[in-house]
C-alpha cells in the first residue's frame, strides 16, 4: 500500500499578453504562486533558471497549500480564491452571485484567459475523483477552460523495460 | 540555460515509469512536477515537452522551461 497516494491538486492560470500581474493580485487580494508579465524572466527554481514569460501569466497552486487528498477540496479553494471568499466567505447567494459577475467583468475588460487545471495520480486500479457539478457550472460561466490530468501507477518494469534505450 | 545532458523522454504520451527511474523519482513524482512546470508555462498537460536526464525540461521550441527536480 502506498500512503503517498493518490496525490492532487489544482491550478489556475490568469493568461493574457496585455495581463499586469499586480493588478490581478491587487483585485483577488492573493499572493500567487508564480506571477511574470510577457517578457519578463521569472525564476523557476535553483535547477530551472530563468525563464522568459512569453504571455503574462498569474498562476496559484493549491499543492502546499490545501491538505487534503479529495480534488474537490482543491477546487474549493480555488473557487474562493476567484470570488475573495478566503477573506469574504458568505452563503448569501446574491453576495456570492455579485461576486462571480464581479469577476467576469475584470477578466472580460481585459480579455483574460482562465483556466483551472486538475491533477491527481492514485494507485493501479483505483477510481479517479469525479469533479462536483457546481464547480464545472461556475467555472463554465465565467469561462474558465478546465483541464483534467488524471493518471496512475504503472506496473513496476519488466527486465526488457528496464533496458530501454 | 544550457543543457549538455541526454533526451530521455520527448513523446506527446505521458511519460512512463522508466522515466522517473532513469531521474531516481517516482513516477507520481514526475507527473507532479510536470504538471506544474506545463501550468507555470501555460501549457496544456498534453503538449509536447523534451525531458532530460539531468531533470531539465525544454517545450516543444526548445526553450527551457523549468527543472524536475526543483518541484520536487
Amino acid at each position: 500500500m502506498r500512503s503517498e497516494l493518490p496525490q492532487t491538486f489544482a491550478t489556475l492560470r490568469i493568461v493574457g499578453d496585455d495581463l499586469i500581474p499586480e493588478q490581478v493580485t491587487k483585485f483577488l487580494k492573493l499572493v500567487p504562486t508564480v506571477s511574470y508579465a510577457k517578457g519578463e524572466y521569472y525564476s523557476a527554481g535553483k535547477r530551472g533558471g530563468q525563464v522568459l514569460g512569453r504571455t503574462g501569466l498569474w498562476y496559484l497552486s493549491t499543492d502546499g497549500i490545501v491538505a487534503s487528498g479529495d480534488l474537490n477540496d482543491h477546487l474549493h479553494y480555488i473557487l474562493s480564491s476567484l470570488l475573495g471568499g478566503a477573506r469574504h466567505t458568505s452563503n448569501n447567494a446574491a453576495i456570492f452571485t455579485a461576486n462571480v459577475l464581479q469577476f467576469k467583468k475584470f477578466v472580460d475588460r481585459q480579455s483574460l484567459k482562465i483556466v483551472i487545471t486538475c491533477f491527481w495520480y492514485g494507485q493501479i486500479g483505483s477510481k479517479r475523483p469525479v469533479v462536483r457539478r457546481i464547480f464545472k457550472e461556475i467555472f463554465d460561466f465565467i469561462g474558465a477552460e478546465m483541464e483534467l490530468d488524471f493518471d496512475t501507477d504503472e506496473p513496476p518494469l519488466s527486465d526488457a523495460e528496464l533496458t530501454e534505450a | 540555460m544550457a543543457t549538455l545532458s541526454r533526451v530521455i523522454w520527448n513523446k506527446i504520451r505521458n511519460p512512463t515509469k522508466w522515466v522517473s527511474e532513469q531521474l531516481g523519482i517516482e513516477r507520481w513524482q514526475l507527473r507532479k512536477a510536470l504538471h506544474k512546470i506545463k501550468a507555470r508555462n501555460n501549457l496544456g498537460s498534453t503538449d509536447r515537452i523534451e525531458i532530460y536526464e539531468d531533470g531539465n525540461v525544454r517545450d516543444e521550441f526548445g526553450e527551457h522551461i523549468g527543472n524536475v527536480f526543483d518541484e520536487i
